[in-house]
């Protein structure tokens, strides 16, 4: 009884330990998780579940429920969607992308179902022709929102459309006389 | 070299070892935490310390 009282603290910050791996098990690994990945220009972006979490801590700080990117008309822009299931238990959802401008539909992306077994991964993809958004006048700049809504989750990212500048004329080069050398 | 010193030192490697495992895995996986799991943690992290102190208190160190 002795051995056990001396212990006892011992013990007990062990079950701590045992507590914290559990928390981290069952709230930070157990569950599902989404992972999005856009490129614009040349550079991918990766958007992970985490940051829907804490939006109010990651960059941009001033959109707090979406995430924002920014494309030219006329852009390519690649969407690649992964879903991993922590989960002992198969998973199965729909996953649907679209387009949306001032709270109406105006595109659809992507809708299909998708079917994750235990501790699996599923990814699907997408691309998106900017030019073939409805609403655009030349020369101004818009904004839409893709939203990708897989069962009760919603990712929101704000796309902002900019038109490509007027290419640049080349001018002649100025020849200027060589100032007469001094003797 | 002694073999007591020499099992010091690899009980030493094995638990900083432990140590940095565990460490790099929390560091992994904390973003994910919702805000009652971390409060949870906090407050599992501080019972650990304490017990421990009190343990290494008891013990005479």
């Amino acid at each position: 009884m002795a051995v056990k009282r001396r212990y006892l603290f011992l013990y007990l910050a062990i079950a701590c330990f045992a507590g914290l791996v559990a928390v981290f098990i069952v709230d930070a690994y157990l569950g599902v998780y989404d992972t999005i990945y856009v490129t614009t220009g040349e550079y991918e972006q990766k958007i992970e579940a985490a940051y829907w979490q804490q939006p109010e801590r990651a960059w941009p700080t001033q959109y707090e429920n979406a995430w924002s990117i920014g494309a030219t008309v006329g852009d390519h822009i690649p969407f690649r969607y992964e879903i991993e299931n922590h989960q002992f238990s198969a998973y199965s959802t729909t996953v649907q992308a679209s387009v949306w401008k001032e709270n109406e539909k105006v595109a659809d992306l992507f809708s299909g179902d998708v079917s994750i077994g235990r501790f699996g991964k599923a990814t699907v993809t997408w691309s998106l022709a900017t030019e073939e958004l409805p609403g655009l006048t030349p020369g101004w700049p818009a904004q839409f929102t893709i939203k990708i809504n897989l069962e009760d989750i919603e990712r929101k990212i704000i796309l902002d459309l900019n038109y490509p500048e007027a290419p640049l004329t080349p001018q002649p080069p100025k020849i200027v006389p060589e100032p007469e050398l001094q003797r | 070299m002694e073999p007591k010193i020499r099992t010091y030192i690899i009980l030493g490697i094995g638990i900083a070892s432990c140590i940095a495992g565990v460490v790099y895995l929390a560091s992994e996986y904390v973003k994910y935490l919702s805000e009652p799991g971390r409060l949870g943690c906090l407050l599992l992290v501080v019972g650990l310390f304490a017990f421990l102190g009190r343990h290494f208190e008891k013990i005479g160190w």
